[in-house]
């Protein structure tokens, strides 16, 4: 590499040197700096599987029983009460009630998936469906906040975050942390925070719920009142008066972090807006994800943008879709949110194939936690912590396998629970993390994203 | 043997012992068929002696470990199934083992069986020893020690100026390290100005200070730290750092969102406190205990309630169903607090276990929590829907503070409980409520884009758009209207109680429960899990004597405020002098601010601590004399420069030999680029805060997160910090998580700074400000404005290259925007708004040096 330091190529610029010329060498020379960048790539504990994560966040609950989790025994027992036979509890004065949609096994696998999949089911092999989740408390925020940082009673730092702090980001252009459209409520932006972990790993919001996905912006990621070549001249000057000041104040180091932190954000401007802008894509591309149609348009642009993010070596990427909460009217509301997913993430999927990429992408499908297979009511379901389904694909883990399993009846994990930790500590291991060594101090003592929990799950990964 | 048989047989048979069952034969045969081989493939693999694997402190491998148990209690009790944690965990009741898998039924009944006969286990060894905590032991760590006042070293430096110059010499000696000149003084007083009041000098008061400097300098800076001592602006600044320690903020954070719209009382008690340099002693004792002490007037009455906010700030998850549950968290966020803020130890950690590194026990822990649970916390919020633990406020009137409902409603309950339809409900109104703001917002714009198209091409689009979004708006006006009807009707009295009567001074305070008393300890932190009781106590280690003795019938915070501030707490005053320093040094003595434990750093220069902490203690526990000391020290005025001497031996100048560059705090740096742009309004706001003015209500369920994005050129210590919307500007500039208690920010420096000093309209239009400042100052030309805008900013004079390069961009700017057919006073506006933000945006803008 270069025999020189950052500090002398710093020091040796001076105004007038062109930037593009001046960011090539800062890259180069970046080997050998005294600046501390904490963004940058770090090692894995061990060689990873996945080398980066896109998270669908299901808000609300999706039903398991009606999407993920066959249960031909709800039929045989619909309108039974399941209390007096399985001993369960809770349950009292519900009835079960059987899916009012068809299951049918699915690709050489044979993996169960009712009938609102006709997309997502041509990619049932490449699934590893967990059908024995579970998760503490049946109530969205705390169940919510729990999926993304693992714990509801602190304020602590969301997956994300860990595995930005952990693995660093492969592209210093983009932020190594994107969430498109969070919730903001419900923990708001708790849920992608990066609590007593620096603010650098927080993710970066695109977007919120309440937005539409066309359009959807980054903050303060165009300048509204200079034009391009007048503000590259404004950060010259700021660049010299920059550089002027590192000379003179030999000890403080971070002068040389402003000045590259000015360069980066010069290269965001353009790089960003890139990214989001999807005009460029093919009509079939559009087509593809749904987008431009009707109800899956919304969704479509979100895996369209998070396909593009992964492609530009965006680290962890989360897309939110709300609604799935059916406490009533169960059969057409669940119908609408898979017809508005089902297609944009069969996209994603066959993409991220196509681009040799799913590979090394672990994508996790997951809403909160489950809903009641027994209830008081016709046309809906109720809140279940005990056992849901969730999906992982890509990233390590085996595809068109069946991971644990709930009672006969779908109300809780029996078989090989996986704990909303189980779910971290898999994640980080598959990124070449040890969940247990993952550590940040903070208040006297090092802090993991699974605390003391958390086992890693052999039997999915491939 | 025979004899012993018998002897075995009469006695198991009493049920008196069951120990002589262990040498049982077919005991031991059971064990090793049935039990041992299924300990060594689920067990041993995190609870083993012999790989020194102990979760939870357990080790399973030995009969000792076995019966000796974890952190949880005992594994095996033998004969006694029910107080066998092993069993219970194998059954998947409270803890879950092994985890993810529960063993087959009939393993589970072997394991019954053979606790039942007396667990016979032939494994002999040592369990891993439990570490028990030890007090007296522990006090030999050096925080806990006594706090003594050392006496000066007496050097033969000639550099050494002060007590605290002594100190600082002895190290430099001992490490032969010599430290650098003294800071010019235009450099010094920018960094005593921001170091005191959190603002720049303005040019003015710099031309004064450095006119008296050359006559005298250290009269000088004695009477210009005096004067900024003085200043309001002190306890703005100094408040600040307080607020960060105490986790404040203006609602509750957590997955239920409410506001506290009176938390802003707490702040300005804060502020108000360090400029009328309150004892110290007071300051910790009022917020512990206000409630408890005496008061001459009404007024000190309310100050000091208004104090005990620091109580009952603290985050809180309303969702919560079951109310023990909830009681314990606060009581938990309230004894961590305490602990952390003042004397630095993480007593929260004692919650389920005993403190792993600290001598803290679970019981001590509970000694305190009936401490806390003998406190009524008095936190307000609304009852909405999802706020399961809605509470009370006191209403203060003439001296007296009575409970009251959130909104200042007589005290009553009986709400109808809301049913998951409803709650559904809820949910679809709120989302609706924002998706109307959000058409509203876009009517708007579209509205406005439509008059500034008048005439051209596009009007006609945009007058389409304005069309299309109505219709949107009157769509879901509609739905929400007919979502709300279906809603439960608010209680109409209740809506009105308020009306025509003057809104009462709510405050959020604490109290004495009417029957205190003490709390069971709670096993692995178990709601449910109930212990024994514990008299309520301090911690041991807290007092270098006896611990103060607490009144039956109170809640023993008063004793435990004395406790804080009693000559035998041999923490709160040095934690206290730590961050003192910290904040004027840029690093405490104390790298951990908050955790003087075993866990936290050792200090660099414990006989400087003791001594500050003494000098805390023997001047009246006056924080401003402190800071005179250290301001006025040597060590502190020193330059930032470099030495490579030095450089080698100490590169973190660790032993004080240069003044460390610092990164101002996101306030300073907002209050400055407002101080030069002239928009800075230096006056308290006289409406508390943007959150008051807002209300009761949740954020983002009702009440529109946007509303807090208040625009106002007031101090920043003034903007509104409600939990996970805290403003744009501190987010990006590292502003702590107001959850969590944070002596000590981080400093970051990202892209996503550099784009909001670049592209903000915050940035933006305080840069246009201040361009018209400097470009109204008449009689001067373009080398004159540079020179003006540089004091503003930097409070230094540009050298002449740069003042130079800095009108050459001004006038090139100026040249090609006009050339962009632009008028020619426009375009000097625009370039010189140009030259102003990039000053801001200059890495010297956000350092003190």
């Amino acid at each position: 590499m270069f025999p020189i330091t950052r500090r002398q190529l710093l020091q040796s610029v001076s105004c007038g040197f062109g930037y593009m010329a001046f960011a090539g060498l800062a890259h180069q020379a970046a080997a050998k700096d005294d600046f501390e960048n904490p963004l940058a790539p770090k090692p894995s504990h061990f060689p990873a599987k996945a080398k980066r994560v896109i998270l669908l966040c299901m808000q609300g609950g999706p039903s398991h029983v009606d999407l993920f989790d066959y249960r031909p025994e709800l039929k045989a027992f619909a309108g039974k009460s399941p209390g007096e036979s399985s001993g369960l509890n809770g349950q009292k004065g519900r009835k079960l009630q059987p899916s009012p949609f068809e299951f049918k096994p699915q690709g050489k696998s044979g993996l169960m998936m009712s009938s609102l999949w006709p997309h997502l089911s041509q990619h049932a092999d490449d699934l590893c469906m967990i059908n024995s989740a579970y998760t503490d408390v049946p109530n969205h925020p705390q169940a919510i906040i729990q999926l993304h940082t693992g714990n509801f009673q602190f304020v602590r730092p969301s997956m994300g975050s860990w595995v930005l702090y952990g693995l660093g980001s492969d592209n210093q252009d983009l932020p190594g942390f994107v969430t498109i459209k969070p919730l903001d409520r419900l923990g708001g932006a708790q849920n992608y925070g990066s609590g007593f972990l620096p603010a650098v790993y927080q993710g970066t919001r695109i977007g919120s719920s309440s937005d539409s996905a066309k359009g959807v912006k980054f903050g303060n990621i165009k300048n509204e009142e200079f034009s391009e070549p007048l503000q590259r001249k404004q950060i010259d000057l700021v660049q010299a008066m920059n550089r002027r000041l590192a000379q003179r104040q030999e000890a403080n180091t971070e002068i040389e972090g402003i000045i590259e932190s000015y360069e980066l954000a010069f290269r965001m401007q353009s790089a960003v807006p890139r990214l989001l802008d999807i005009a460029g894509e093919s009509q079939s591309t559009f087509k593809k994800y749904g987008i431009g149609e009707g109800s899956t348009d919304d969704f479509g642009r979100q895996c369209l943008m998070a396909r593009r993010c992964a492609e530009a070596g965006v680290r962890f990427i989360e897309l939110t879709h709300q609604g799935w909460d059916q406490h009533n009217n169960l059969k057409s509301k669940l119908t609408a949110n898979t017809k508005a997913t089902d297609q944009p993430i069969a996209a994603l999927l066959s993409d991220l194939k196509e681009r040799d990429m799913l590979k090394d992408t672990l994508v996790i499908w997951s809403g909160e936690f489950g809903r009641t297979p027994a209830v008081k009511q016709d046309d809906g379901r109720d809140h279940n912590a005990t056992g849901f389904s969730m999906w992982m694909a890509g990233g390590g883990v085996k595809g068109g396998y069946k991971h644990g399993s709930t009672d006969e009846f779908g109300i809780a994990a029996v078989e090989d629970k996986f704990h909303i930790h189980d779910l971290h500590a898999t994640t980080l291991h598959l990124l070449g993390l040890d969940h247990t060594k993952l550590t940040f101090k903070y208040a006297g003592r090092d802090f993991r994203l699974t605390d003391v929990y958390g086992n890693v799950v052999d039997k999915i990964i491939a | 043997m025979a004899r012993c048989f018998w002897l075995a047989l009469f006695l198991s048979v009493l049920g008196l012992t069951n120990a002589r069952a262990a040498d049982d034969k077919a005991g031991v045969q059971f064990f090793e068929k049935h039990i041992r081989p299924v300990l060594v493939a689920k067990c041993y693999k995190c609870h083993s002696a012999e790989t020194k694997q102990a979760k939870g402190g357990l080790t399973l491998d030995t009969r000792e470990g076995t019966r000796t148990g974890g952190e949880s209690g005992k594994a095996v009790v033998p004969g006694n199934i029910q107080d066998s944690l092993l069993i219970e965990s194998l059954h998947h009741e409270g803890l879950e083992m092994p985890p993810g898998e529960k063993l087959p039924a009939d393993v589970i009944a072997k394991f019954e069986q053979w606790v039942k006969m007396g667990a016979p286990d032939p494994r002999e060894g040592k369990g891993l020893a439990r570490r028990e905590i030890n007090h007296d032991e522990a006090r030999s760590f050096w925080s806990l020690q006594p706090i003594k006042r050392p006496s000066v070293p007496k050097t033969s430096s000639k550099w050494a100026t002060s007590n605290i110059d002594q100190f600082v010499a002895a190290k430099h000696a001992e490490k032969q390290i010599v430290p650098v000149s003294d800071a010019d003084t235009s450099v010094l007083v920018r960094r005593i100005y921001f170091d005191l009041t959190g603002l720049p000098p303005s040019p003015e008061d710099q031309a004064e200070f450095l006119a008296d400097a050359k006559t005298d300098k250290p009269a000088a800076i004695r009477k210009l730290v005096d004067e900024l001592l003085e200043s309001h602006h002190f306890g703005e600044r100094w408040g600040r750092h307080w607020l960060d320690v105490v986790r404040f903020a203006e609602s509750t954070g957590m997955e239920r969102n409410i506001t506290f719209p009176q938390a802003w009382k707490y702040r300005d008690y804060v502020i108000e406190s360090f400029n009328e340099d309150k004892p110290f002693d007071q300051f910790v004792r009022e917020q512990v205990a206000g409630d408890l002490l005496p008061a001459n007037d009404p007024a000190k009455r309310r100050e000091q309630l208004v104090a005990t906010g620091f109580l009952v700030i603290g985050p809180k998850s309303l969702n919560e169903r079951n109310r023990e549950q909830f009681d314990l968290d606060i009581a938990d966020d309230q004894i961590d607090s305490t602990f952390r803020t003042f004397m630095g130890l993480t007593a929260g950690c004692a919650r389920c276990h005993d403190h792993k590194f600290d001598p803290i026990t679970t019981k001590e822990y509970y000694s305190l929590a009936g401490v806390f649970l003998s406190t009524d916390t008095f936190y307000g919020t609304t009852a909405t829907q999802g706020n399961r633990q809605p509470g009370r406020l006191l209403a203060f009137a003439d001296g007296d503070a009575k409970p009251v409902k959130a909104d200042g409603g007589d005290d009553d309950k009986g709400k109808k409980k809301k049913s998951a339809q409803q709650n559904d409900n809820d949910d679809d109104i709120s989302d609706l409520k924002n998706q109307l703001l959000d058409a509203e917002d876009r009517l708007e714009k579209a509205r406005k884009r439509a008059d500034a198209t008048k005439g051209s091409k596009q009007h006609k689009k945009a007058e389409q758009l304005v069309d299309q979004t109505k219709a949107q708006v009157a769509r879901l006006t509609a739905q929400l209207a007919a979502a709300t009807k279906s809603q439960e009707k608010p209680n109409t009295d209740e809506a009105q109680s308020g009306k025509g009567k003057r809104a009462p001074d709510l405050l959020m305070a604490v109290l004495d429960s009417k029957s205190p008393g003490d709390a069971q300890q709670r096993l692995r932190g178990e709601a449910a899990e109930r212990g024994e009781k514990l008299p309520r106590n301090f911690l041991v280690v807290g007092s270098t004597g006896s611990l103060p003795k607490i009144e039956p019938s109170s809640s023993g915070r008063r004793e435990l405020a004395q406790y804080l501030v009693q000559n035998e707490n041999p923490l709160t005053a040095r934690v206290a002098a730590n961050r003192v320093w910290q904040h004027l040094m840029g690093k405490g003595i104390v790298g951990s601010v908050d955790n003087f434990g075993a866990q936290g750093d050792r200090p660099t220069h414990p006989e400087l601590l003791d001594y500050l902490a003494s000098h805390l203690r023997d001047n009246g526990w006056s924080i401003k004399k402190l800071i005179r000391e250290i301001v006025l020290s040597r060590t502190y005025q020193l330059a930032g420069t470099s030495n490579s001497a030095a450089q080698k031996l100490d590169p973190e100048n660790d032993f004080l030999w240069r003044a460390r560059h610092r990164r101002l705090e996101v306030e300073a740096i907002r209050d400055a680029m407002l101080m030069a742009s002239g928009q800075l309004d230096l006056t308290p706001p006289d409406n508390g805060s943007a959150v008051a003015q807002v209300g009761d209500g949740e954020v983002g369920r009702g009440l529109d997160p946007r509303k807090f994005v208040s625009v106002i050129n007031k101090r920043s210590v003034y903007l509104p910090i409600v939990r996970t919307v805290v403003p744009e500007m501190l987010q990006v500039f590292d502003f702590p998580e107001p959850s969590n208690i944070n002596g000590q920010r981080e400093v970051t420096t990202v892209a996503t700074q550099a784009l909001y000093l670049m592209n903000s309209s915050f940035a933006l239009d305080q840069a246009e400000e201040f361009a018209k400042r400097v470009l109204a100052v008449e009689g001067v030309d373009d080398t004159g404005r540079v020179q003006l805008a540089y004091q503003l900013a930097l409070s230094r004079n540009p050298s002449p290259s740069e003042r130079d390069e800095t009108v050459k961009f001004a006038q090139e700017v100026t040249t090609s925007l006009t050339a962009d057919s632009r008028s020619k006073d426009s375009a000097k506006l625009k370039a010189w708004t140009a030259l102003c933000q990039a000053l801001y945006a200059s890495a010297e803008f956000r350092y003190v040096e």
